[in-house]
């Protein structure tokens, strides 16, 4: 037994019913590094990081931690021998103050009361620690995604941990938000914590790393100290193939107005926004996590109450009441929530896949099976999703492959307009490029396509037209020839009118 | 895991099984007498269990002991179509006789329909149409309007001797629609006109459901009211000592004024003691239960309703009476 | 065991203990596997077992219905009086009817489909938990039913009794009736939109309503649906017993129907109902009431089995769902 690794797993083999998830994998973290997991989504690094501290039993394998063979049954346990994670998918108690969250089944005792100073206290130095400013008394729920995101962080560093795991982390936060998450990291490892990071993000990654391991299908792939890879050789590594273009634009001829959005009104954060889209158009939506965008998307989609303002489609005035309204009107929304409001997890993957066709009454009654399981097995053989059977559980499926299956939902609907929030959002590289050229096939069949992305790279690399929005109004609209970071960036901070 | 799940279930599943085949074997041993074997099985079909009929199911228990008949108890639960279910089933089972407690006494027919070529015994709830009764199918109770009336003569007596005739009273029924409640309101009444009280009802209609704890809350608000009466007329004992709990409460003397119950409950019988329930009613419950096994016994074997009992049968022969008998002071000793 | 075989037989435990069930049923008891008795126990469960697949909708849908027995006890009353002859000196309605069978029966169901869409409403539009809205109902039902009469309403006509307790060349319709309603419900939540809809809104209301569903709509839709289960519940039990109780008639019913549609797999956590795993767990719990009767234990035992029946069922279905969430 080795003193040089804080952590070591060999030939982990995990099994699901059907399924192979882990097929002895290993991974071996020194103390006070940055050790990034990195491959496609399917990997297996969730699931290993979940065998890890015990929400899950590895089916066979070996667990070294700090010297011992260990085997935590829960998360507690792991928690208490001092490996602590921040998870992908938030689970926060949204009823209750921020400080309630950070202290949850811990809270600090004063007798049998709980000491609700010493809470707050040690909350707010906590959070002057991350430079982040919040009050602990306020509730949950009114903090935006980014901040839950912190709190969650927070959360975990305040467990004192040897090691803390981070699943992307940074899918959620503003770049101001990832320096101040990277200075904590880099106390951490100050203090010889070694953080397990997972992300999708190569800039993050060459910045913090100091070792990688690559996987791939459930297997261990390679390790290696960050200086010695490049991003070249990474994605080679994670996909087994080299990736020429991430963002394959396929110019194609645009057509007639198919959307026209006129001083629409919804709420704060959707101000009097106008902007039109074409047939064969792919309308990029750029700026900052809280600018409005997913929300003027919403109340497009029916999903939030217009006050005022008109929408068009095809000259004609819409009046969209609900979802169903829009989907019947050929219009299609991806959400960027996939597990809140995208996936019925329960499900298999053929009811998700039809059933917004299904909603349009498309397979008549008594339902026609056999047209719903061709329609299924048809786009899962065109977006090439990876899934055991169409009446798997769709939970059971990667992020990835989860989001294809949503496309393919909408492809079914027939739509000429599909709008796309933060599509690529926690998917690895290969599907990234595999979505993105979707999108560019999909605009050359002319369809009219808005894509939101916090990623400006992808925006730029997949819009022909991009729209800025800051706190809820459109602040600039930008061509594909004036397409710049910093233009984005100065229309996405400030309030100033850019070109109509 | 699974496996575990599995052999888990398996075993609960054998569990039940073990526990019905022991039932079963048990069932076969006994029947020391010729009546037993030639009656067989009974099942008892209970409305719901309450203390007093669970003193009725003992009485018939006992009696079957005696003959080495298996009876089986089953609590329809106040429900007609569970009731008729259980009937059916007994038929099924081949049984000779049932013996059934009725929730509602309009279901007589469909009980007598249900129960096909089997005998059947009513017992306490007399069908509402008693055309049903014949030489198969035979009532065993008290008569009700006996009960009323010995709760009517006990107060008339007493306001007699307070040279009363007019007077005010509360009066608690059981659950509207009953027979019995509406037989013991309805006869009590008669007994206070006939023997020459002018009776007035106090306060509005009281339904609080033959239940304790009810009549104690709908009572306590008529006397913060202040609200003037002579005395209390319970259907039954539990309510007559809510009653007399509430009375408590707010610092009156139960022994003040006469409170009548019926049944002669163990808590009845105490109060009677104490003095604080001015009479009850026994209604014999035990008495109810052996006569109505008795009964089964006799419709099976072709004797007449009464036969072996210490009971009278009504002038059609198929109902047999079991007598209420009015409980003071002066006689509660005897019925501990 | 290989993989595919374990998953068979978890996925049919319910009908492999319903089948030792029978078998130890019978051979304590061999009258137990006669028709006869296959017709009592038919005739015995067919109320609750519609009013289990009508409640399983509503449990599919992450809700609940408590108000059935009661708005099954108000709805026999009511189509009762209906049905009483004129010249009855008990008659609830003086001067009102016997109206034909037929056109009380959908008054009845009638009455139910209101009943639930207002049930259906409030769960929806004020999403106050189905729980509340639906024991207010029961509340509500009940007491309507005693003030609507306060005795049994009883001498019902024949032909509006014969769905309870008519026969057809011997076959007890209500069985007929019972039948119908499960193919019915097996239709709805496998061959139609909405019973897809209800999976969807069960799993994820939120991406049911984003791919398109209106969600609200479909749960008032599902309340009527358990409505009409319970109105036509109401007219068996009056048909049956020849008699409706205000105070009785139906009292905890949705217990029974609940516990039914839980046995059967049916999940509280929602999305997951399989209308013939429902049947089957109708069928458990008859097989036991049924077969535990005729062996002759004493029904305080009978209900410690059906308990313990219930909350293993549950723990059962709970595991099954944790691993594939």
């Amino acid at each position: 037994m080795s003193e040089e690794y804080v952590l070591e797993m060999h030939d982990i083999v995990k099994e699901f019913p059907g399924v192979r998830a882990l097929k002895g994998v290993q991974l071996k973290v020194r103390p006070g590094t940055v050790h990034t997991l990195m491959g496609e989504n399917g990997a297996g690094k969730s699931t290993l990081m979940k065998c890890l501290i015990g929400i899950q039993p590895v089916t066979s394998g070996k667990i070294i931690y700090k010297g011992k063979e260990v085997a935590f049954k829960s998360t507690q346990e792991a928690l208490d021998a001092g490996i602590s994670m921040i998870h992908q998918e938030l689970s926060p108690v949204l009823e209750r103050s921020v400080a309630d969250n950070v202290w949850l089944g811990r809270e600090p005792k004063k007798g049998l009361l709980i000491d609700k100073k010493k809470m707050n206290d040690d909350c707010r130095e906590l959070f002057a620690r991350m430079g982040l400013d919040l009050d602990p008394n306020e509730k949950m729920k009114n903090l935006t995604v980014a901040k839950m995101q912190m709190v969650e962080i927070v959360k975990a560093v305040s467990y004192d941990a040897s090691i803390v795991i981070m699943d992307e982390p940074t899918s959620a936060l503003t770049e101001a938000e990832v320096a101040d998450l990277f200075k904590i990291i880099a106390d951490l490892k100050a203090k010889g914590v070694a953080i397990i990071y997972i992300s999708h993000k190569m800039d993050e990654i060459f910045q913090i790393s100091d070792d990688i391991s690559v996987y791939r299908d459930g297997e261990f792939v390679a390790s290696d100290r960050a200086e010695n890879l490049t991003q070249d050789k990474l994605i080679q590594l994670m996909v087994g193939r080299e990736i020429t273009d991430m963002f394959p634009k396929v110019p194609c001829p645009i057509g007639d107005v198919v959307l026209k959005v006129e001083h629409l009104n919804a709420g704060r954060l959707v101000q009097d926004v106008s902007f039109d889209l074409r047939k064969g158009e792919i309308l990029g939506f750029a700026g900052l996590v809280g600018a409005g965008r997913t929300e003027t998307m919403e109340a497009i989609f029916g999903m939030r109450h217009v006050t005022s303002g008109k929408i068009y489609k095809d000259g004609q005035e819409l009046h969209i009441k609900n979802p169903g309204d829009a989907i019947r009107n050929h219009i299609g929304l991806l959400t960027e929530d996939r597990r809140g409001n995208g996936i019925v997890g329960l499900l298999s993957v053929k009811m998700n896949s039809v059933i917004s066709k299904l909603i349009l009454g498309k397979y008549g009654m008594p339902l026609n099976n056999k047209q719903m399981i061709k329609d299924t097995e048809e786009y899962i053989e065109k977006l090439r999703t990876k899934t055991a059977s169409i009446d798997t559980p769709i939970a059971n499926l990667s992020g990835g492959n989860q989001q294809k299956v949503l496309v393919g939902r909408w492809l079914l609907t027939d739509p000429d307009i599909l709008i796309v929030d933060e599509p690529t959002r926690g998917i690895d590289v290969g599907a990234k490029s595999e979505i993105h050229s979707l999108l560019s096939e999909l605009a050359g069949q002319g369809k009219a396509i808005i894509v939101i992305s916090s990623e400006m790279p992808e925006v730029m690399g997949v819009a022909d037209r991009i729209v800025v929005m800051h706190e809820g109004h459109v602040s600039g609209i930008l061509d594909r020839s004036e397409f710049s970071q910093e233009l984005i960036m100065k229309y996405a901070t400030t309030h100033e009118m850019g070109k109509r | 895991m699974k496996k575990k799940v599995l052999a888990t279930l398996l075993a609960a599943v054998m569990a039940v099984g073990t526990l019905c085949m022991g039932v079963s074997a048990e069932e076969e041993t006994a029947g020391a007498l010729d009546i037993g074997a030639d009656v067989g099985e009974i099942t008892f079909i209970m409305a719901l269990r309450d203390e007093f009929l669970s003193e009725l199911e003992s009485g018939a228990q006992e009696a079957a002991e005696n003959f080495g008949i298996k009876v089986t108890t089953q609590d329809a639960k106040n429900d007609t179509s569970t009731m008729l279910q259980y009937v059916e089933t007994a038929k099924n089972a081949g049984q000779k006789v049932v013996i059934v407690n009725m929730p509602d006494p309009e279901t007589a027919p469909q009980v007598v329909e249900a129960a096909g070529d089997m005998k059947v015994v009513f017992v306490n709830r007399l069908p509402a149409d008693t055309s049903v009764l014949n030489e198969n199918v035979a009532y065993v109770g008290s008569d009700e309007h006996d009960s009323g009336r010995y709760q009517g003569e006990f107060l008339a007596e007493y306001f007699k001797g307070q040279d009363k005739t007019e007077i005010k009273y509360i009066l608690l029924n059981g659950t509207l629609g009953q027979t019995s409640t509406t037989l013991r309101t309805e006869s009590v009444l008669q007994a206070l006109e006939d023997n020459g009280i002018t009776a007035e009802e106090a306060s509005a209609p009281l339904a609080c459901d033959y239940d304790r704890a009810t009549a104690q809350d709908m009572i306590a608000p008529l006397l913060t009211a202040q609200t003037e009466f002579d005395c209390i007329i319970s259907n039954n004992d539990a309510m007559a000592i809510g009653a007399i709990e509430a009375l408590k409460m707010v610092d009156m003397d139960p022994t003040s004024i006469p409170i009548v119950g019926i049944d002669a409950t163990v808590d009845g019988r105490q109060a009677v003691k104490d003095g604080t329930l001015a009479m009850t009613v026994f209604q014999n419950a035990y008495g109810q239960g052996a006569g109505a096994l008795q009964a089964a016994v006799n419709l099976v074997e072709g004797n007449g309703l009464a036969d072996n009992t210490e009971f009278e049968t009504d002038e059609t022969g198929f109902i047999l009476w079991v007598p209420f008998e009015p409980v003071t002071a002066d006689n509660v000793a005897d019925y501990d | 065991m290989n993989s595919n075989m374990k998953k068979t037989i978890s996925d049919n435990m319910i009908w492999l203990i319903l089948v030792a069930l029978i078998i130890i049923m019978s051979i304590a008891r061999p009258v137990f596997f006669t028709v006869a008795n296959a017709r009592t126990l038919l005739t015995g469960e067919s109320i609750k077992g519609i009013l289990a697949f009508g409640v399983a909708l509503a449990i599919l849908t992450k809700g609940i219905d408590l108000s059935i027995g009661a708005s099954a006890a108000l709805i026999a009353c009511v189509t009762g009086a209906l049905v009483q002859p004129a010249d009855l000196a008990t008659k609830v309605l003086p001067g009102v009817g016997p109206l034909p069978a037929i056109v009380v029966i959908i008054i009845g169901l009638l009455m139910g489909a209101v009943i639930g869409a207002i049930m259906g409403a409030i769960i929806a539009y004020t999403k106050m938990p189905a729980f509340i809205a639906t024991l207010g109902g029961q509340l509500i039902c009940r007491a309507a039913a005693k003030i609507f009469t306060s005795r049994p309403v009883s001498n019902l006509s024949d032909s509006y009794r014969f769905l309870g307790s008519g026969k057809i060349g011997g076959f007890p319709v209500i069985i007929l009736v019972f039948v119908v309603v499960f193919i019915l419900a097996w239709f709805i939540l496998n061959q139609t939109r909405f019973g897809k809809s209800l999976y969807a809104i069960g799993g994820n209301d939120q991406a049911a309503r984003v791919a398109g569903i209106n969600v609200e709509k479909n749960l008032v839709i599902t309340y009527i649906l358990v409505g009409l289960c319970a109105a036509l519940a109401g007219i068996l039990l009056a048909g049956r017993a020849g008699s409706a109780d205000p105070a009785n008639s139906g009292l905890n019913y949705e217990l029974d129907a609940i516990a039914a549609a839980t046995v059967g797999g049916t999940s509280h956590t929602g999305g997951i109902c399989k209308v013939t795993g429902v049947l089957c767990g109708i069928l458990i719990l008859g097989v036991i009431n049924n077969g535990l009767v005729l062996i002759g234990v004493d029904d305080n035992y009978t209900n410690i089995i059906k308990g313990i029946i219930i909350v293993a069922a549950v723990a059962l279905d709970m595991r099954k769902n944790t691993r594939k969430a």
